[in-house]
């Protein structure tokens, strides 16, 4: 395993990094504060975080594929299982 | 531009129980091995860039990336990479990935692989140039890092044959 030189931390959905569909200003400020980063950033490992907010909600970004992928199809219970666990801590935690 | 000032929230977009098995496996801690460097040689204006996705995009005239293999072995993903010269355009190029929505990409694949857009900032001097090759691979490689030799490793000789100095990465 190695680590990443130099990471430009974006939010924006799964599938599109850059931004929207034809939203060609958009992308052209996510890849200028991309380069930014690259010419910017000063040690290994540095992060820096992008700016940008997503125009959409979450929920509304239709970002997942159409069926459930293989993987985690496979690992469905195990999924479940992560989130009762996450649920029964918050709880204690609280 | 004011960087720093948003901290990104890098599990907003995953349902709860995605988001909590990630957690399982994704430190919170900074990772403490070793980290490549090689420093900018030069100006951005001066540099050849390339391009590199994980988003299983490949030309229509080249073979796909195998889907249908991980739909009956769900832990195996393609190790193969595909080359995406410069100029391709949305209309040309086939998106297969079992992770996400492909659609977005298959309209523009600037979304993903911004291949217009350095070409834009090449020709207004932004960057010196973009290579004419960019790359793009399979990136569910679950708990396998053979791709690293089969699909990573044969972009190297070929970047430095076109002299790239400078390569961005855009994950899927």
């Amino acid at each position: 395993m190695v680590g990443i030189p130099r990471t430009a931390a974006i939010e924006y959905p799964f599938g599109r990094p850059v931004g929207q569909v034809h939203d060609r200003e958009g992308q052209r400020r996510v890849l200028l504060g991309a380069l930014e980063v690259l010419e910017k950033a000063s040690r290994p490992g540095e992060i820096r975080h992008l700016p940008f907010t997503w125009p959409e909600e979450p929920k509304n970004t239709d970002w997942q594929p159409p069926e459930m992928s293989p993987l985690i199809k496979y690992y469905l219970e195990e999924l479940k299982a992560a989130r009762r666990r996450e649920a029964e801590q918050g709880q204690k935690g609280a | 531009m004011e960087a720093g000032q948003k901290v990104v929230d890098a599990y907003r977009f995953l349902p709860p129980s995605l988001a909590a098995w990630v957690r399982t496996f994704i430190g919170t801690e900074d990772y403490k091995g070793q980290i490549p460097w090689t420093p900018l040689p030069k100006p951005l204006k001066q540099c050849t860039f390339s391009l590199v996705t994980s988003s299983g995009i490949s030309l229509k005239s080249d073979p796909p990336f195998d889907m249908e293999r991980e739909k009956r072995e769900p832990l195996w993903g393609d190790r193969s990479y595909r080359v995406i010269p410069r100029g391709t355009t949305s209309d040309q190029i086939d998106v297969n990935h079992l992770h996400i929505n492909t659609n977005w990409i298959k309209q523009d694949i600037n979304v993903m692989l911004p291949l217009q857009r350095m070409e834009e900032l090449e020709s207004e001097g932004v960057i010196g140039r973009l290579a004419p090759s960019s790359y793009s691979f399979y990136g569910f490689q679950w708990q396998s890092t053979e791709f690293l030799e089969t699909a990573i490793a044969p972009m190297v000789p070929r970047m430095k044959g076109e002299g790239v100095e400078a390569v961005l990465l855009f994950p899927a």
